[in-house]
């Protein structure tokens, strides 16, 4: 269960952070919600220590240290995703 | 988002570069790699309390497999440093292409502190702040020339 919970909100944050990260109109949706997964799970089980979190995202999907890791962790994937996938220039 | 991000580099980074260029030698390039010597340390300190007080079964292996995955991460962005410490346009670089980064870590570094709660979580905020110096020294600009001292009285001799 905590899989599957684990996926939707996964899902979730990599829409949010693909809108954050102006990805969303480029990048499919799916691609999107692949990438906020995969971002959101190494978010929670790298960046964990610095929002207080005690597990990742499969562990305890619904605490807000948590959360905050997985969200900073598929807005960083979504960033070296676009530094290798487009030059932009500001 | 990005004005910050100008504002800060120009604002605080830069002189404080030239600063530290002039009063103590140590280059831009030195300084932001020093700030990830300084990460590293910082964040081996809260993994080192992270972890003092669990046991074999408490999940200490995956904060172990965590803590080394970053660091290997961090050996990457240390190579990254050097390689465009070599360039002549290593910090223009450093400055377009890493902008998303030095804003998520800025965005980081104050939701890190409200939830300081130990010596683990400070040593891990401490890292953060360092880790987000290390990214904009290397995005400053060069240090402006040292300015020459008692000008009107030398001139004035």
């Amino acid at each position: 269960m905590n899989i599957i919970l684990a996926l939707v909100i996964g899902g979730i944050i990599g829409w949010l952070a693909s809108i954050v990260m102006r990805t969303n109109g480029q990048q499919g949706l799916i691609l999107n919600v692949v990438v906020g997964i995969v971002g959101s799970l190494l978010g929670s089980f790298l960046l964990g220590g610095f929002f207080g979190a005690e597990g990742n995202i499969m562990d305890s999907p619904l605490s807000v240290g948590t959360l905050l890791a997985a969200f900073v962790g598929a807005l960083l994937l979504l960033a070296i995703v676009n530094l290798f996938t487009r030059r932009s220039v500001r | 988002m990005s004005g910050i991000d100008d504002i800060l580099i120009e604002r605080i980074f830069s002189p404080a570069a030239g600063w530290l260029e002039h009063r103590l030698g140590l280059g831009q390039w030195r300084v932001a790699i020093e700030c990830l010597n300084g990460h590293v340390a910082c964040y081996l300190a809260g993994v080192a309390f992270a972890i003092a007080g669990k046991g074999t079964g408490d999940g200490i292996f995956v904060d172990l497999l965590a803590a080394l995955l970053w660091l290997g991460i961090m050996e990457a962005v240390r190579r990254a440093a050097m390689r465009q410490a070599g360039s002549s346009m290593g910090a223009q670089t450093a400055r377009l292409g890493e902008w998303r980064f030095r804003c998520i870590f800025l965005v980081m570094l104050p939701v890190s502190l409200c939830y300081v709660e130990g010596w683990a979580s400070g040593f891990y905020t401490a890292s953060l702040a360092l880790l987000t110096a290390h990214l904009y020294f290397k995005a400053c600009d060069a240090p402006p020339p040292g300015r020459k001292r008692r000008l009107a009285f030398t001139r004035a001799v």
